[in-house]
């Protein structure tokens, strides 16, 4: 399976994603870079967290019109795979390729830490290694993780089962105390309604190997192997 | 300012000497040449809308990052100036085919180039201003290869300034020339820029706006030299738009929040919501007042706001 990390100016995740996908999944990968029009050699765009373009204005608003941004909708809308980490959960929303925004925390700090969320549908691209309802703990970095979206979208959202994870307690309860930053239904990740597009705020690169304190961010990278091994 | 001696006298200009070391005066004349000086004239108060004309351009250039000779209007028709040393090769950019450019190129008159296009003109009335290529400025030792460089690329960004700036003012910028010189060993755009060295075009009616009215005997030259100075001195402030990004109604404001509950804990009980936005200031060019709002909305849509979360307010000054 062939990756693509994308590099907008002011990444700065991309080396981690490449690390674990090169050297702990052993797959293929390439970093693409934000001029790149042409992203149909991947079976894979991986947008991964950083400050792309130092967040000015909003987070992702100027990221969304670099050049790779064509080709990534287009690759989207054609059914490709994309994982949008954090800053690039941010730039898909700015995009329209998922729906809804980010807001400030409402502790107004940036959060840095492990935290634990529920998978709230095991049967997409990019959870189908997780047992039903299983609590993953992987790390949050972000101050902009206050997802909202119009009540309408979201009931739709949560119908059709595209909100992926969930924040929650320890237990996999999912409480108000659990809820980092504010977001909405303790949003943390969704897809599109094709499930081709999974933006979350969490960081799975940085919890995919022991030493990190966790490997359950290996459990989203093997469910995308898994889809691609079964639907080629 | 002392106006000593006289250093130079050219077809349009008289240069002079002052007390400051480094400095001279450019005196515009009103007589005109063409042809490389077989037709003769005089155009009365040219000397005045070239000086003036001059000046503002030069004050344009440098304000968007060109390094020229000018420093001040001295009178009606005098500009000061650092004194450089000239290298010897005039620079024409052409966006359209006009003159040599149309015989050469065997273009009907007023065609629009691809992508502008520069030449080179050896500075020398014996030789009658001979068009140069690289290796001829190469071989007579005119300027190096850097310098040459430098010289164009400067030239293709005047271009890029002015092609807008005259558009804003109804003139279609077709082709224009380019003098420089070295002042301590640095490369500074010198000579002038007037309708006696680039062709202006009405935008509207075709109308020819320069030097080629003399040249080509079309009548009232006087009249076509007043109108360009008049619209290039016309003050193009352009618009100011005043941007209010805010959060939505209903959507929660953090920081809003936050400083709600600073001020009533300063006792500012009487304060019962804060919301906190973005306020963005543009200034626009070349745009009509009317048409600004809706281009300034279509970038708040786009861009400047995000509809899901914010609203946005214009204000057109």
């Amino acid at each position: 399976m062939r990756f693509g990390v994308v590099v907008f100016p002011g990444s700065n995740c991309e080396a981690d994603c490449f690390y674990v996908i090169d050297k702990v999944l052993r797959e293929d990968v390439d970093y693409v870079w934000h001029k790149e029009r042409d992203v149909s050699s991947y079976d894979c765009l991986v947008l991964p967290g950083g400050f792309s373009y130092g967040d000015y204005l909003r987070c992702g608003a100027i990221a969304r019109f670099s050049p790779v941004m064509e080709a990534v909708t287009a690759f989207a809308r054609e059914g490709g795979l994309v994982i949008g980490i954090c800053n690039g959960f941010q730039i898909l929303l700015e995009a329209g390729l998922l729906p809804g925004a980010m807001l400030r925390n409402t502790s107004l700090h940036f959060i840095c830490r492990f935290v634990n969320l529920r998978v709230e549908n095991n049967a997409t691209p990019w959870t189908n290694q997780a047992a039903a309802r299983q609590v993953l703990r992987i790390p949050i970095a972000h101050n902009e993780g206050n997802y909202v979206v119009d009540p309408a979208t979201h009931r739709r959202m949560v119908e059709e089962r595209r909100v992926i994870l969930r924040y929650c307690d320890a237990s996999g309860e999912v409480t108000p105390e659990s809820n980092p930053n504010g977001s909405l239904d303790n949003i943390a990740g969704i897809c599109n309604e094709g499930f081709n597009v999974f933006g979350l705020m969490p960081h799975p690169e940085r919890a995919s190997e022991e030493i990190l304190g966790s490997t359950d961010g290996l459990v989203i990278w093997k469910s995308v192997l898994e889809h691609y091994k079964e639907k080629g | 300012m002392e106006k000593r001696e006289l250093i130079y006298e050219g077809k349009a200009k008289r240069v002079y000497a002052t007390d400051q070391p480094g400095q001279v005066i450019h005196e515009f004349k009103d007589e005109a040449t063409a042809f490389d000086g077989k037709k003769r004239g005089v155009i009365a108060g040219k000397g005045k809308v070239n000086a003036k004309m001059s000046d503002i351009i030069f004050r344009y250039l440098e304000k968007h990052g060109i390094r020229t000779h000018h420093l001040k209007l001295l009178s009606e028709n005098e500009l000061l100036t650092w004194w450089l040393e000239m290298i010897p090769v005039e620079i024409i950019v052409r966006n359209y085919a006009a003159g040599s450019l149309a015989k050469r190129l065997g273009y009907p008159e007023r065609t629009e180039m691809k992508a502008p296009i520069v030449e080179y003109y050896y500075k020398n009335d014996e030789l009658g201003d001979p068009m140069l290529a690289r290796e001829h400025i190469r071989e007579l030792g005119l300027a190096g290869d850097e310098q040459l460089d430098e010289m164009t690329s400067i030239a293709l960004r005047v271009n890029e300034i002015l092609r807008p700036y005259f558009e804003a003012r109804g003139l279609i910028l077709a082709d224009f020339k380019l003098e420089f010189g070295l002042r301590e060993g640095r490369l500074l755009l010198g000579d002038e820029f007037s309708p006696d060295v680039c062709r202006l075009w009405d935008a509207e009616t075709g109308e020819i706006m320069d030097k080629d009215r003399f040249r080509r005997d079309l009548g009232r030259v006087e009249e076509t030299y007043a109108e360009v100075l008049r619209r290039v001195s016309e003050e193009k402030a352009g618009v100011a738009v005043a941007v209010y990004v805010s959060p939505k109604k209903g959507i929660l404001d953090p920081a809003g929040q936050a400083t709600l509950g600073a001020l009533q804990s300063l006792g500012y009980d009487e304060v019962r919501e804060v919301r906190i936005g973005k306020y963005i200031t543009l200034r626009l060019e070349g745009v009509e007042p009317d048409k600004a709002e809706e281009r300034v909305r279509e970038m708040c849509e786009r861009l400047l706001a995000n509809p899901i979360i914010e609203d946005y307010r214009v204000e057109i000054e």
